[in-house]
């Protein structure tokens, strides 16, 4: 199953994609992200991804984020997090 | 350590994690599939991935990502290892190890778009069913080795090749910096403040961040939008002032707990698990430049499960304080964890450092036997001495020599890939055995021995193994065996290919013979003789010429090799039992035992291997062809006699007569001929000097040496001597 990533994810965008990404690890076994669109991501989006990575685990679900853009590339590079979210320097290019 | 010397160290570790990997699979397909072979499986590729991704080798980095994704679900359980995902594992391995040839520069990428599918679609599958393995299922078995479990202490692979990259490449935090303790409160992003933007701004400055902390990040279940959950804690280099990092930080307020210490002065951080430094390039520079620290995970998804768990912190330099150790209060041993549990220590050595020390201590040998010579016959009495520097530096020769040697191993585990792929081609069935992966051999020789014996084996699978039909008209298991096998012996190895399959058709080799116009029809040979014939430069018995080994380039190719080698090439089959290849190597090629003759006034070394016997020829047994040329009758066998003297150009022509000295002496082209010397004088382990690289190539001359007493003495190369003899080529020592 795939859940399209929105352009910006703020504080209003989190709060349905938080209840989105949940019911979505809840029935399927493998849920990809599609980051390609996003191109504003800050902590409040960062801690949402990072969330969704803890809580596929502990159901044990499966979670990638595919087409990471630049901005999702940029903020888990600075942020320390690229390998918490399986993303790969080369998404970035 | 610079860029390239990461990148070889990255280049060694895919050989030893492709070796790894390949016993575990092997092991599993035996029958041996347990936790740790996975997971062996597991750490290499995983290893091979982060290294891939850190130097920036996509197509490697994104297989290695598709192939560990599966068996990350094996290893976790979430797949069963059924023969069919076992066999597709060991294709994907096949092409794996075809990726790192190809960032080796030795072959080119291979197509992996099939393989690719085929595992993704294995990982999202839920695990009922799995694609049908395109190949037969080949059967390898492989005798016990201290494969698998025994070396899960040397499966260290995870040398952190993005932390080793992240030292020339990120700012070196240096004596002087800063560490900064950023830990936002709940109510840190009220008003549209962003935490991350700080970061992003001392990251600029050239700051990394050492420590993630998301022991406060709740599941999504508990996730509230407005919370702020994640803490860092990021090293400032010195360049950057503390006025800097307070003016970045200036309108923060309570909003953050925030501290700023020197290196070497902040607390203790005990309430952050500790994660390897991850480097984070300046805004500057691009994505692509990022180097994510990979080491201490296995999956994503667990490591954010697992963030009260410590790491082993990656290695520090001098004046980069090394992360404190923190407890770990999350269960269970991390991957590094076991890796440390007391590897043999090792150390990599240039090649040439070892190649140096290797050659001084051939020069102290030939000083050792020059100075007792020179004692010697000084009268000077000191045996006991003498002696114990003989003992000493035989000793000193050995472990150098030691040095150099490496297991046959690395050689041997090519040869599953390529009888399975064999299988494929021929729609045979092998039962592989390898016995003595343990044996040593110079690397030289390790280097040189691959394509040899991989026709070898090619031979025996393509031309000594019948059909499964054939095979089960005779009597015989479906399945053919071949075993391949090392040992020393003395101070040679023995390398043997076998197989038991329909054995040489003698008839039909000598026919074929007959046709090329090899031996005459009515030559009347022994079985060895003809079986030899196939060694012969382009004979070939192939029906139809195939891209195996059938191009009638290929026996007379390995007899060369190994002779070049300074090795011999026998064959023994039985028909319908099958045939056998035996390869006699020398242990080293820097040392070899050496016959010394006299002849013409000069003194020259005749290579002991070659050597069968040394005699006088009694009244009757020399014969005259020529005014030039005889033979002797040696037991039945004439052999043609080879006057050094003339051969090399030394002396004048010397009459043969029954007083000759005569070296009887085994060549693979020409069989076994006489050699005529003036005199022996010794037989003793001579230094081998090169006089390609110290001189230049002489014809019938394989090398030099330096005698006890300071005299160099050419060593003949009796491969060449014999062929100079049965062409009119000349040689050119006397030019």
């Amino acid at each position: 199953m795939t859940i399209s990533l929105p352009t910006v994810i703020d504080r209003r965008a989190v709060s349905g994609l938080a209840v989105e990404i949940s019911d979505a690890l809840a029935k399927g076994s493998h849920l990809q992200l599609d980051g390609s669109a996003v191109q504003q991501v800050g902590q409040i989006g960062l801690q949402l991804l990072l969330s969704a990575f803890k809580t596929a685990t502990s159901r044990d679900a499966r979670i990638s984020i595919t087409q990471p853009s630049a901005a999702i590339m940029n903020a888990a590079k600075i942020s320390g997090t690229l390998d918490l979210l399986g993303l790969e320097p080369a998404h970035a290019a | 350590m610079q860029h390239d010397e990461i990148q070889q160290i990255f280049l060694l570790e895919c050989d030893e994690g492709l070796d790894l990997a390949e016993r575990a699979l092997l092991a599993c397909k035996d029958g041996n599939q347990d936790a740790e072979a996975i997971n062996s499986i597991f750490r290499a590729v995983h290893s091979i991935k982060g290294g891939a991704g850190a130097f920036g080798f996509t197509p490697l980095q994104s297989f290695t990502h598709k192939f560990e994704t599966v068996l990350q679900q094996v290893r976790d359980g979430d797949k069963p290892l059924t023969p069919a995902l076992l066999t597709t594992l060991i294709r994907a391995f096949d092409v794996l190890t075809d990726h790192v040839s190809a960032i080796k520069g030795q072959a080119e990428a291979p197509a992996d778009g099939p393989i690719s599918a085929e595992l993704e679609a294995i990982a999202d599958s839920d695990g009922a069913e799995e694609p049908e393995p395109a190949r037969p299922d080949p059967v390898i078995n492989e005798t016990p080795s201290p494969s698998v479990a025994d070396d899960a202490a040397n499966d260290d692979l995870e040398i952190d090749f993005d932390d080793l990259l992240a030292d020339l490449n990120a700012p070196e935090p240096a004596a002087g910096g800063h560490v900064i303790h950023l830990r936002p409160t709940m109510r840190a992003l009220d008003n549209g403040s962003d935490p991350l933007l700080l970061i992003r701004e001392l990251c600029g400055q050239g700051a990394i961040v050492r420590t993630v902390d998301l022991t406060a990040l709740p599941d999504l279940d508990n996730f509230e939008p407005e919370g702020a959950y994640i803490g860092w804690e990021i090293d400032v280099p010195a360049s950057v002032p503390r006025t800097t990092i307070e003016e970045i930080f200036d309108f923060v307020g309570e909003a953050c707990g925030l501290s700023i210490h020197e290196y070497g002065e902040e607390p203790r951080f005990t309430d952050f698990p500790q994660r390897p430094v991850m480097p984070v390039a300046p805004e500057a520079e691009t994505a692509a430049t990022a180097v994510p620290n990979k080491a201490e995970v296995s999956a994503p998804a667990a490591t954010v499960a697992s963030t009260g768990q410590s790491v082993t912190p990656p290695k520090t330099e001098a004046g980069s304080p090394a992360p404190v150790p923190t407890e770990a209060p999350a269960a269970g041993p991390t991957p590094n964890a076991q890796v440390n549990a007391g590897p043999v220590p090792t150390i990599r050595v240039d090649l040439d450092r070892l190649d140096r020390l290797v050659d001084t201590v051939g020069e102290l040998v030939i000083t050792q036997s020059m100075l007792a010579q020179r004692l010697s016959g000084a009268g000077v009495a000191a045996e006991d001495e003498l002696s114990q520097l003989e003992y000493l530096t035989r000793e000193l020769q050995d472990c150098a020599m030691a040095l150099r040697a490496q297991p046959i191993r690395s050689v041997f585990s090519r040869v599953p890939r390529i009888v399975r792929e064999l299988e494929a081609e021929t729609g045979k069935r092998v039962t592989l055995t390898v016995e003595g992966e343990a044996t040593e051999l110079d690397k030289t020789v390790i280097e040189r021995i691959g394509e040899p014996l991989t026709h070898l084996i090619r031979n025996a699978i393509d031309h000594g193994l019948e059909k499964i039909e054939d095979r089960i008209a005779a009597g015989k298991a479906a399945e053919g065996n071949v075993r391949l096998a090392a040992e020393q012996r003395g101070g040679h190895i023995l390398i043997s290919v076998s197989d038991d399959g329909r054995g040489i058709d003698r008839a039909r080799v000598f026919q074929k013979a007959v046709d090329r116009k090899i031996v005459a029809a009515d030559a009347r040979l022994t079985d060895d003789e003809i079986d030899n014939l196939i060694f012969a430069p382009g004979f070939s018995t192939a029906e139809q010429v195939s891209n195996i080994s059938g191009r009638g380039v290929g026996l007379d190719v390995v007899k060369q090799a190994i002779q070049g080698l300074g090795g011999r090439v026998s064959i023994s089959s039985e028909p319908g039992k099958g045939t056998s290849f035996s390869l006699s190597l020398p242990l080293t090629l820097a040392i070899a035992d050496g016959m010394i003759v006299s002849c013409g006034g000069e003194t020259l070394i005749l290579p002991l291997n070659n050597v069968v016997e040394s005699l006088q020829a009694k009244p009757g047994e020399l014969k005259r062809l020529s005014p030039t040329q005889h033979v002797i009758n040696v037991r039945g066998s004439f052999l043609p006699v080879i006057p050094l003297i003339t051969s090399l150009g030394i002396g004048e022509t010397e009459t043969v007569s029954e007083q000759s000295v005569l070296i009887v002496v085994e060549t693979e082209s020409f069989g076994q001929i006489a050699i005529q010397v003036d005199a022996i004088q010794d037989q003793r382990q001579v230094v081998i000097k090169s006089l390609e690289t110290n001189f230049r190539p002489i014809t019938g001359i394989g090398g030099a040496t330096i005698l006890g007493d300071g005299r160099i003495a050419l060593i003949v190369d009796v491969e060449a001597l014999a062929s100079a003899a049965h062409s009119p080529r000349e040689l050119d020592l006397a030019a």
